[in-house]
């Protein structure tokens, strides 16, 4: 049992910056969560040494796991801040880091852009605008629907793209990540975003596009909404494999 | 060197293709021809006889072998160099086979030029490959070079093994989870399968002899045969 929280936590000021650590000593309640914490610190900035420090800053928004914007490294493992209590981790200190695959902005924000790139990249949306009245969508099978919605459910945290040994936001040529993959295949499997599979497929053919996945499969391991990304990555495989065998022995 | 993505696609895939077609089935076929050993001197020597007189063997070493390999190897260091391993905060299973792949590759990198140029190209160096399998004895008596090998022969069948398991994910065979983890299983028995043979032939190089289910008339392998007349330390190996 904890009668106290100790947090280790990765300071940086800006970019560039040299990190440090600092410790923080909390008395222990009941299920606290991390950001709890780190509020809880924010209201006094006091180090395990008792000198007085900058506040820590993080980012958070929702609080209820849905934002994806508190994905931090806790105890070397990425996760969201707000839905990991105290209670759950190991006892002894709990270290906090950023996120490592991305550019820092301060302590433990990130700049998650590469990300968002990544989305851009494989045509993470579905047009549904145009100049006249499009009618309304094709309708679908529930169990489309059902596998749809496991995907649906990404909030762009960061955590499958930090655990993935190919994906680096310092180098995002190299690899586009799982999380755009994830989503591409959401909107592969949408009747409206199917009618854009060749522009998606080819993106995805790419450099750094889906044949840059070396199935270490940490992203579904890691994922806090628990969405089958290797599942979509190895469908995903599957049709940019069709294409191209069509197209070598077809057109 | 730039690279169209559609080019890129293509290389990526061939990388993987060529781990199975055709270094994979040469990898089953060298076991294969390995585990003749078994047989002794004679028997062993009269496959790689046998393999030396192919038609268009010059065409299949280089083009079946040699550059499909190179190919494949020279993709694999640049897909290693651009990996960043995670395996300790991140200690799963599938991430922890990610990362043997890799190291394997790397290993093997090393391993098969120094094998192939003390084998194939040993009379290079003043060998002579007249009776291999003296050669291979020979060689396999330092134990240094015995635990070299063994590793490699390792190396070789985790990385073709597990690389299955990978090969069939890039080609869309394995679409679920469930199947992963079925699959998983399978490749990594097929790589203990060749792991344990491949040791079991190099046994049959040393005074011990390997495991034999294969080893039908031993005696009958010492007469008739072209290197009967082998210098002295082959004959151990025949008798056995
Ligand atoms: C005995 C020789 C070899 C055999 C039979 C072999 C076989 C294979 C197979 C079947 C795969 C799976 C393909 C896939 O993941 O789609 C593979 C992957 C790989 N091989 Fe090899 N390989 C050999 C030598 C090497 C060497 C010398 C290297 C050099 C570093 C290497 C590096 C790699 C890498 C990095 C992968 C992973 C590719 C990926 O996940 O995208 N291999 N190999
Ligand atoms: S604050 Fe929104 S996910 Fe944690």
């Amino acid at each position: 049992m904890r009668r106290e929280i100790v947090l280790k936590i990765q300071r940086q000021e800006r970019p560039g910056a040299p990190a440090a650590w600092q410790e923080f000593r909390l008395p222990y309640r009941p299920r606290l969560n991390l950001i709890a914490c780190l509020q809880e610190i924010a209201r006094r900035p006091v180090d395990a040494a008792g000198r007085a420090v900058t506040p820590i800053a993080y980012e958070s928004a929702c609080l209820e796991e849905v934002c994806g914007s508190c994905s931090m490294r806790v105890n070397g493992v990425p996760m969201q801040a707000c839905s990991t209590l105290v209670d759950n981790l190991p006892d002894g200190t709990i270290t906090l880091e950023p996120l490592s695959k991305f550019p820092l902005v301060r302590d433990l924000i990130v700049d998650r852009t590469p990300m968002f790139e990544g989305l851009k990249r494989v045509r993470g949306w579905i047009p549904i605008e145009g100049t006249y009245d499009l009618g309304p969508a094709p309708r679908r099978a529930p169990a489309e629907q059902g596998e749809a919605y496991d995907y649906s459910r990404c909030m762009t945290c960061g955590c499958c793209m930090e655990a993935c040994p190919n994906f680096s936001g310092h180098a995002p040529e190299r690899f586009v990540g799982p999380a755009p993959l994830g989503q591409a295949y959401y909107f592969l499997l949408n009747p409206t975003g199917r009618m854009e599979e060749g522009e998606r497929l080819e993106a995805l053919m790419g450099r750094g596009g889906i044949t840059a996945c070396g199935n270490a499969q940490n992203c579904a391991a890691v994922c806090p909404k628990e969405i089958p990304l290797t599942d979509a990555i190895a469908r995903l495989n599957r049709q940019v494999n069709r294409r191209w065998l069509a197209r070598l022995f077809g057109g | 060197m730039a690279l169209t993505d559609q080019q890129y696609f293509t290389l990526r895939r061939l990388q993987s293709l060529t781990g199975v077609l055709p270094v994979g089935v040469f990898l089953l076929e060298h076991w294969l021809t390995n585990a003749f050993a078994l047989g002794g001197a004679a028997a062993y020597n009269e496959k790689v006889d046998f393999l030396r007189s192919l038609p268009y063997l010059f065409l299949l070493e280089i083009f079946g072998i040699f550059v499909p390999i190179a190919f494949h190897a020279a993709l694999g260091c640049w897909i290693v160099w651009e990996a960043k391993f995670n395996n300790r905060a991140l200690p799963l299973r599938q991430n922890a086979l990610f990362t043997l792949q890799r190291v394997t590759g790397v290993l093997l990198l090393f391993f098969i030029p120094y094998h192939v140029l003390t084998t194939r190209f040993a009379e290079w160096f003043g060998g002579s490959t007249h009776d291999l399998f003296a050669l291979m004895q020979d060689k396999l008596q330092n134990p240094l070079t015995f635990a070299l090998y063994v590793a490699g022969v390792l190396a070789a069948s985790f990385h073709f093994g597990n690389g299955l398991w990978g090969f069939a994910i890039h080609w869309g065979l394995l679409t679920s989870k469930a199947a992963q983890r079925r699959w998983s299983l399978a490749a990594l028995l097929i790589a203990l399968a060749f792991g344990l043979t491949g040791i079991n032939s190099l046994l049959a190089f040393g005074p011990l002899g390997g495991l034999s289910p294969l080893r039908l008339q031993p005696a009958a392998a010492t007469g008739g045969a072209p290197h009967a007349a082998a210098p002295a330390p082959s004959g151990q190996g025949a008798t056995r």
